[in-house]
């Protein structure tokens, strides 16, 4: 073997087998994004979260014992409740809505159970390969976070874990472009799938037939299909819609309640019934069946992108189905 | 330390494990490539290192992309590119310049 050719094997072609390998092995068992989750994501939460702990701490001291005592403090107590009656005031109506509907069923399954944790943002968008819509809070594994778990805030639905670390979680945001999140309208009860366009964008909801009513203002709710999201959330509210000119499916286009930049605290909903979501949204194929995950059950997080919303289709980037149909982005005004 | 580094860059991305590892290969490939065609010391060094680095990193994020079929996200090339090229050459700058004030005054 000429040294040439040993130097080209031992440089470039050796290195690129094992990087291969290396990747490959990731993509089917998942070791190494777990690996990177617990200790970069960790290290990178425990640098934001003093800051950010630091910040908190000087602003209320601020607003509480130097800038308007007392009046201050009993109006953040009742925009707090006010938060708290919204929420609860949603949830409500819907499960009132629902009860003549569930009455003239003759079997039903129980609610699934859900617990609530509370969570901190600490972070956005962070480091070089920050390529979807996510934040930073300060919840993880030890706290009993799992993949795809759905985060709301008061307002509605906020996304799902996406990477879940040992005590700090990134979260995918709902206008993230690969996020797809099943509803239904609040008003015509119209399911939908309402997907992200990125961040400065409307999301698009789709698959909502030519006919079917649907208005300006309308509030979109998750319809609880594929098991991720509770049924009854606020996702969005409907900002234009387009009759359908040759397609089978009206344009429709809708806004997040809560902008991107008033995140604070969110809740982290977990099933309290041991049903498994599927995948992690940042995941490889299907192939990467047993990174800690179950396979999918038919009510999994798996993309369909282009089905109808009476099939399971949420969030997933890669599961060798997708490929996301590339149309304009509709960018707010 | 470089360890640690990668599996903090990596933990904190959204994509697979591997991205970051592909890139630093390309850096230090491409350090190889610069320092053989001109001395460090050379401005036309940072130029050159600077412009490779940043189309090796539009290369590696589109592919990582691309490979994992998430949606087309990245923005379009030659503005990204510029942009970084910018940030790596401002940031090499000053690291040279503190490196050679710190009273290194031999060759980098």
């Amino acid at each position: 073997m000429s040294p040439r050719f040993r130097y080209l094997v031992l440089f470039f072609f050796l290195p690129l087998f094992l990087y291969f390998s290396m990747y490959t092995w990731n993509w089917k068992t998942g070791y190494l994004d777990r690996l990177a989750s617990a200790t970069g994501l960790e290290l990178a939460g425990w640098i934001l979260a003093p800051g950010r702990w630091l910040q908190n701490n000087v602003d209320e001291f601020w607003s509480r014992y130097v800038y308007l005592v007392g009046v201050r403090q009993e109006n953040e107590d009742l925009t707090l409740r006010v938060r708290e009656l919204e929420f609860e005031l949603g949830r409500i109506s819907e499960k009132a809505k629902s009860a003549d509907r569930l009455t003239s069923l003759l079997r039903f399954s129980p609610e699934a159970s859900w617990e609530k944790r509370g969570g901190r943002v600490i972070g956005q968008k962070l480091g070089p390969n920050a390529i979807l819509e996510t934040l930073l809070i300060d919840v993880g594994s030890m706290h009993g976070v799992r993949p795809n778990d759905p985060v709301i805030s008061t307002k509605g639905v906020v996304g799902r874990i996406a990477k879940p670390g040992l005590h700090f979680s990134s979260v995918v945001l709902l206008s993230d472009a690969t996020s797809r999140i099943p509803v239904i309208t609040s008003e015509g009860r119209v399911p939908a799938i309402v997907q992200g366009q990125g961040a400065g964008a409307f999301l698009e909801v789709k698959f909502i037939p030519r006919n079917d009513p649907v208005s300006p203002g309308e509030i979109l709710l998750s319809s609880g299909q594929g098991g991720v999201f509770p049924k009854g959330i606020p996702v969005a509210r409907v900002v234009e819609v387009t009759p359908a000119d040759v397609s089978l499916f009206q344009k429709v286009y809708a806004e997040p309640l809560l902008a991107l930049r008033y995140y604070e605290e969110l809740l982290v909903l977990s099933r309290n019934d041991g049903f498994d979501a599927g995948q992690a949204v940042i995941a490889s194929p299907v192939t990467n069946a047993t990174s800690g995950q179950s396979a999918p059950p038919a009510g999994n997080a798996s993309v369909a992108p282009e089905t109808p919303p009476a099939t399971n289709a949420s969030v997933t980037p890669g599961n060798g189905a997708s490929t996301a149909t590339r149309h304009p982005v509709r960018k707010k005004p | 330390m470089t360890l640690l580094w990668v599996l903090v860059q990596e933990g904190i991305g959204n994509l697979v494990f591997g991205v970051v590892i592909l890139f630093y290969a390309g850096l230090f490939a491409f350090y190889l490539l610069s320092r053989w065609l001109l001395e460090p010391e050379n401005p036309l060094f940072i130029l050159l290192f600077s412009l490779l680095l940043a189309c090796w990193s539009w290369v590696v994020l589109n592919g990582a992309i691309t490979f994992q079929e998430l949606p087309a996200q990245m923005h379009a090339p030659w503005p990204w590119i510029a942009k970084q090229w910018l940030a790596y050459m401002i940031f090499w700058g000053i690291s040279l310049l503190m490196y050679q004030r710190r009273g290194r005054h031999g060759r980098v």
